[in-house]
């Protein structure tokens, strides 16, 4: 075999290639990490200028991958209550189509963990087997034990603070830091959920609460989503990143899009092509190459990847690239409560009820859910915000409305399981092509009943829980059934025993191309019900790492 | 001297493409600037949806002036603002006033709310949906505004420590 470039090629630097990059370099390997996007630096997030509301995060080139839809499905009369609409503007979408929104991610060094809110969740272990439960999505190849020991390995390498008394997600040890306080604003919903026979626990998060690993703690200003200008939110960047790059054995390269994988003549990946910022080709070789472009990209990337080895694109033997496609699943409601609550002060998810995130504890509905307090996720922590969406009206009515209700906004999210189904997939778009003349991916999507039955469940939930928290009125709404809007994305190349059914093993290795490794959320084989899936991307990885290093010094590869 | 049937087709295409080139690229003969009179309706509209109270008003913290750089640089919405004013002072003239400027403020406001009412689509509810949040929008960015909400911003550098406790009264 010819000398490798790297030990290992790892191709996108967000929770999946971040964390693969510690994971290896702590065992000796070199590795250089390829980033689509931009290398941000904190000093550049803009909280500190009076401007600071009216950009979300940095703007810079090659800061989006591009994307396109497929055919929308067509929305259902009788389901209005899911309707997304505002007081201000009525109906959001008022065609009679599911409307294509936004995919949202980040190309960066860091990935979507740059403007994400930090929580820090641990998978319901009932919810990685829905296909011998329930006859629906797909079992994970590994145990929640199995995952354990790698959950408390992110968990110290990230900075989670979170509570103890987790009865559900078994803990070998405490989180690392102590739990943030809640805010006081949030502390009215705990009061609504009391009420109502439910529990909001502290929420557990990679924001720091106390000094660690040489990283300010946090300051509580409720906007994670425009960057973290501290280092105090466990972004990849300043975590995983920052200690691979420590070692010495990690190289970065940023703005440097992969166009293909070229497959060799017996089971290995031979090169991995990409373009550099200025347009220049390039080819590198590894020993193992790693996948970590999320559950869109990294499909693209794999079905566009098409040679005479590979004739129906890398990895898709079984067909089953972009298939499984499953999406974010929510539901916001907000409104102005009758106290002045402070509600832009914060953690942005401080809270949560876990309540219903078992898969079967919504009545009648496979697939759990859950709730938490969410002002800063709908974007009301800013003046221009409250005066466009909250305050109606115009003149001296709407400034006296905005000293009235400046910081009294409650806004409860619901985040629940969303099930796999056949018009659910990614594909290359057959006839958009990016730069570098590469199809761009094409989002396929389609809510299904259980989805829908899930999301009227979602929805009534969080008015409820509002209502009971002492708010006026509910002034704004969304939802997935009629906007597709997803930050979390899962399934498209879905780990399993068998290379019939699935893209990898539980190791996450292909299993036809045996030095490739896919490693972020396509691999899930099911959502959760309602988790974010940072953590558990991150702690997927550390094993495999931990499996590659192993077959490195066996010589396997 | 006979005209061939070469160059009439030559005088016939070039003129269609002439003619199509000319309504393509209509928005670039149009005025760049809004005319004073314009200006004028535009600032008693800002006045209006954000006038002078205890707090400054859209015209004390340089609403109009932001309005009025962006209609410099953005065909379109100068053309709205264009069509707007026209139509604010149509409705003026309704109410028997020479303008919309010379209106008082219910007068105004009647305006107002009769075109945020009318049909999805009419350029007159466009033109004040469109005003609306723009003018809320340089307003509520301008640190002069923010004081009389309790609003102690920017977010950082120094964070809103006190976030479990209830806020302060507002000033």
């Amino acid at each position: 075999m010819a000398q490798a470039d790297f030990d290992v090629v790892i191709i996108g630097s967000g929770a999946g290639g971040g964390a693969s990059a510690w994971g290896l370099t702590r065992h000796g390997l070199k590795v250089i990490v390829l980033e689509a996007g931009p290398a941000y630096s904190p000093s550049e997030y803009n909280l500190t200028r009076d401007t600071w509301e009216q950009s979300a995060f940095p703007d810079r080139a090659r800061h989006k991958g591009n994307y396109s839809f497929g055919p929308m499905q067509r929305l259902r009369p009788q389901l209005k209550g899911l309707r997304s609409w505002s007081h201000i503007d009525g109906f959001t979408n008022n065609t009679d189509y599911r409307a294509s929104g936004t995919y949202h991610h980040m190309r960066g060094v860091g990935g979507s963990t740059l403007i994400f809110s930090a929580e820090a969740h641990r998978l319901h272990p009932d919810s990685m087997k829905m296909r011998s439960r329930f006859g629906v999505a797909g079992d994970w190849p590994l145990t929640y034990s199995e995952l354990e020991p790698y959950y408390c390995i992110v968990e110290r390498i990230i900075g989670v603070a979170g509570p103890s008394g987790d009865t559900v997600r078994y803990r070998s040890e405490p989180y690392p830091l102590p739990p943030h306080r809640i805010s006081y604003a949030s502390t009215k919903i705990r009061e609504g959920c009391l009420k109502l026979g439910l529990n909001l626990a502290i929420n557990p998060v990679a924001i720091l609460s106390r000094p660690y690993d040489g990283r300010p703690e946090c300051n509580y200003c409720a906007n994670c989503y425009r960057g973290c200008p501290r280092t105090d939110k466990g972004s990849v960047d300043v975590t995983f990143i920052r200690k691979a790059l420590e070692t010495g054995r990690c190289v970065v390269k940023d703005e440097c899009r992969v166009t293909a994988l070229l497959a060799g003549p017996s089971d290995r990946i031979a090169k991995v092509e990409y373009m550099d910022a200025v347009g220049r080709n390039h080819a590198l070789s590894g020993r193992v190459i790693i996948v970590s472009c999320g559950a869109i990209e990294t499909p693209r990337l794999l079905l566009t990847s098409k040679n005479n080895n590979a004739p129906d694109g890398v990895a898709n033997e079984s067909g089953n690239v972009g298939k499984h496609f499953m999406e974010t699943i929510y539901w916001f409601s907000s409104a102005i409560h009758t106290e002045s609550l402070g509600s832009h002060r914060g953690i942005p998810v401080d809270s949560i009820c876990w309540d219903f995130n078992g898969a079967d504890s919504i009545p009648g509905v496979i697939g759990g859910c859950r709730f938490s307090s969410a002002v800063a996720e709908a974007d009301l922590t800013g003046p221009i915000n409250y005066a466009k969406r909250a305050a109606t009206g115009w003149g001296k009515s709407h400034k006296e409305a905005m000293r009235r209700i400046f910081g009294n906004v409650l806004t409860i999210v619901a985040m629940g399981e969303s099930l796999p189904n056949k018009k659910s997939y990614i594909e290359p778009d057959p006839l958009i092509k990016d730069g570098a003349g590469i199809p761009i991916a094409r989002i396929n999507t389609f809510i299904e009943d259980m989805d829908i039955r899930r999301l009227e469940f979602m929805s009534k939930t969080s008015r409820e829980i509002l209502l009971s928290s002492g708010v006026q009125k509910i002034f704004e709404e969304s939802g997935a059934y009629d906007t597709f809007n997803s930050s979390h994305v899962f399934g498209t190349c879905r780990m399993g025993s068998s290379p019939e059914d699935s893209v990898v093993d539980s190791y996450l290795r292909s299993h036809r191309w045996r030095n490739l490794f896919v490693v972020d959320a396509s691999v899930f084989p099911s959502s959760g019900g309602g988790e974010s899936p940072s953590l558990t991307i991150e702690a997927l990885a550390i094993r495999t790492a931990d499996y590659i290093a192993s077959l490195a010094n066996k010589g396997e590869i | 001297m006979p005209v061939s049937r070469r160059d009439f087709l030559r005088v016939a295409v070039g003129g269609g493409l002439l003619a199509v080139s000319a309504y393509l690229f209509r928005d670039l003969f149009r005025p760049t600037r809004l005319s004073l009179s314009e200006e004028r309706t535009l600032e008693a509209l800002l006045d209006t949806l954000i006038p002078e109270d205890v707090t400054p008003g859209a015209l004390q913290l340089g609403v109009p002036e932001q309005v009025k750089s962006k209609a410099a640089t953005d065909n379109r919405y100068r053309l709205l603002i264009k069509k707007g004013c026209t139509w604010l002072n149509s409705m003026a003239r309704e109410l028997n006033a020479e303008g919309f400027v010379y209106l008082k403020e219910e007068g105004r406001d009647a305006i107002i709310d009769k075109a945020l009412k009318s049909g999805y689509g009419s350029m007159q509810r466009i033109f004040l949906y469109t005003m609306r949040a723009d003018t809320l929008h340089y307003y509520y960015s301008h640190r002069g505004s923010w004081a009389s909400l309790g609003y102690n911003g920017p977010p950082q550098p120094y964070g809103f420590p006190d976030y479990y406790q209830a806020p302060a009264l507002r000033g």
